[in-house]
């Protein structure tokens, strides 16, 4: 019932979740669909479509309890499990709280979206540096070679073909040093696996992050020398021109 | 330092044409492609698989997860994307298009830096 409501698209998605990422996502979907009926449904038999909306949450959460109990454990601390505190993972009391006071903003709570917390297994507290530093690096790289162009035009010397050879290498420096990185981090995480060691656990952690480590600098240093090449085409290809 | 002329001309002229063709396969998954599957996904309530990219290299990415088969050079279990959702909400049309891009991405990325060192370009 509830899920003639689910995009065709969840259906196939959810079908390759393992079986408690499928117990969260339907618990969560659950109370996503409570909320948007308490904002939107108006009307006589709103209250009972919504007492129904509440029972579907109740069972979802009590077939994530009784078949994930362990799982479950590791994302709800014990100490909330039978308080109205904690994320939607709680108990389902807490869920369906959460989802009813949640109604009455523009946003999500960010406590009913369960299936995020159970994601942070995969490489999220790396996320913020490697955002910063990848929103950094090309705006402190493009300043650089502007000022290059800047001192070669201060010169005299052709700033127009200067600029070129600096965008291509730009250019040439990000994509290549990219794919270099992207090449590096699958053979790493094959060898990897080829030795056994598994991506999760401490091991797998530290296999992780020297694969990352020799990622990061494989790709610098074919994004530096990709930046030679780069320049050098674009210097070869205007000076051909000529 | 570098190349005679005639060689570094021509190898100048195949790495450009090499780089227009990566640019335009990377360009064209990244914004007919990527951004589908990530509307669907988002539609759907799941998360971004691929949640620490900042400046657009999860293109490649979810080229490589959807154009290459899982084995294993594309793990399931990528602590980096997620890979079954990932393959689970892309059409054909992505796989051709991912083809394309890999493809291109991999023989740019030879021809030039392993032309460049061939030809010691400093």
């Amino acid at each position: 019932m509830i899920n003639t409501a689910v995009a065709a698209g969840t259906q196939a998605g959810r079908e390759r979740l393992n079986g408690f990422q499928k117990a969260v996502a339907d618990y969560q979907k659950a109370l996503l669909d409570l909320r948007d009926r308490m904002k939107t449904d108006t009307g006589p038999g709103r209250g009972a479509r919504l007492a129904k909306l509440r029972q579907n949450a109740r069972v979802a959460f009590q077939n994530l309890n009784e078949q994930y109990a362990t799982e479950l454990d590791r994302y709800a601390p014990e100490a909330f499990r039978a308080k109205n505190r904690g994320t939607a993972l709680s108990n389902a009391k807490r869920g369906i709280t959460l989802a009813e006071r949640s109604a009455g903003s523009a946003k999500v709570d960010p406590h009913l979206q369960v299936t995020d917390m159970i994601q942070a297994s995969r490489i999220r507290y790396l996320a913020g540096a490697l955002n910063v530093l990848g929103r950094i690096a090309p705006v402190a790289d493009a300043g650089l070679r502007t000022h290059k162009v800047t001192s070669v035009r201060e010169e005299g010397g052709e700033w127009l073909r200067e600029s070129v050879a600096q965008m291509t290498g730009f250019g040439f420096a990000g994509a290549l040093g990219g794919i270099a990185g992207k090449a590096t981090y699958v053979g790493g995480t094959a060898i990897a696996a080829k030795a056994g060691l598994l991506l999760v656990g401490p091991v797998g952690w530290a296999a992780v992050g020297t694969i990352l480590l020799v990622t990061a600098v494989t790709g610098f240093t074919a994004a530096y020398y990709s930046d030679q090449i780069g320049q050098y085409i674009a210097e070869t290809l205007w000076d051909w021109s000529d | 330092m570098g190349p005679s002329a005639d060689i570094g001309v021509i190898f100048s002229f195949l790495g450009a044409g090499l780089f227009i063709i990566l640019a335009v396969s990377w360009i064209a998954f990244a914004r007919l492609s990527m951004t589908g599957i990530e509307r669907r996904l988002k539609d759907s309530g799941i998360a971004r698989p691929c949640p620490w990219d900042g400046i657009g290299y999860r293109a490649l990415w979810y080229a490589w997860a959807i154009s290459v088969p899982i084995g294993i050079f594309n793990p399931r279990n990528d602590p980096s994307i997620d890979v079954p959702v990932v393959r689970e909400f892309s059409t054909s049309f992505d796989r051709t298009l991912a083809r394309i891009f890999i493809i291109s991405a991999v023989v740019a990325t030879i021809f030039i830096l392993g032309g460049g060192l061939l030809l010691d370009i400093q």
